[in-house]
């Protein structure tokens, strides 16, 4: 490839990625980042754990619910009453 | 065992992802969307790249390698999104390797045809090419640092590059 080749190939993309950017900017995008559930979990009152460390639970406070909960809380509530028959 | 991490850096971590994130945001974004295809995907892309970045300051030894690894994320990121899509492609029998994986509706918003030409040669490159040539043109991050966020060497880089380009300008060639 040519010097003049390279440099219009780079100038053709240098556009369309112009152009990409140009839509994302138009179309706008979220000016915060989102907390995802473990964002949340370590910046709450909840310090949160080190993940991976052998002997570290989940928190118990806010959202966290201990494993063996699941099954009651789920038998008699509206999300169970969601999930069609077939998938249980 | 457990180590409690201090309210203080929590808020110092909070305060430079949320500097990186409105300082970056499009060209992560707009680099995700060409690695993609799809706007929503190359959002939630960069959303969980900087919500990882807040999860490793605490053991980030240096701050301004946030930048550097949120970059690493987002590409980490889309290389999984396109697995994921190979794979489920494969799984349906509609997998063409001679067409590209995902470049949707999404380039019908660029207004140039000559783009939306050169998006499509583009997105038929293979993976590495396809990082390469966003992280150099549309990020405008050096060989160096490219290798150094992909974790190649500075010639691998600028190999990489120069195949990429010869191919983008013959295919474009074939086109015209």
């Amino acid at each position: 490839m040519t010097p003049g080749e390279l440099s219009r190939i780079e100038d053709t993309l240098r556009r369309a990625y112009g152009d990409v950017l140009e839509s994302v900017r138009r179309e706008g995008s979220s000016p915060e980042p989102h907390r995802s559930a473990h964002y949340v979990a370590t910046t709450a009152s909840d310090q949160g754990q080190p993940a991976g460390v052998r002997g570290c639970r989940p928190s118990m406070t806010g959202t966290a619910r201990p494993r063996e909960v699941w099954p009651r809380r789920m038998s008699g509530s509206d999300e169970r009453a969601a999930i069609p028959r077939s998938e249980t | 065992v457990t180590e409690a991490i201090p309210a203080a850096a929590h808020e110092s971590a909070e305060r430079v992802v949320t500097e990186l994130y409105q300082l970056h945001r499009l060209g992560l974004i707009g680099t995700a969307l060409v690695l993609t295809g799809d706007r929503s995907t190359a959002e939630d892309v960069v959303q969980e790249a900087f919500a990882g970045l807040y999860r490793a300051m605490p053991r980030l030894a240096d701050p301004d390698k946030a930048l550097g690894y949120v970059r690493a994320s987002v590409i980490n990121g889309c290389r999984l999104v396109h697995r994921a899509r190979t794979r489920s492609l494969r799984l349906h029998s509609r997998f063409r390797p001679d067409q590209p994986v995902a470049w949707s509706a999404e380039s019908a918003v660029l207004a140039r045809e000559e783009s939306r030409l050169a998006l499509q040669a583009v997105a038929r490159l293979r993976g590495r090419a396809r990082e390469v040539l966003a992280m150099r043109y549309l990020l405008d991050m050096s060989d160096g640092e490219i290798a150094a966020a992909l974790g190649v060497s500075k010639g691998t880089v600028s190999s990489t590059a120069s195949r990429a380009l010869a191919a983008l300008a013959r295919t474009l060639k074939e086109q015209s």
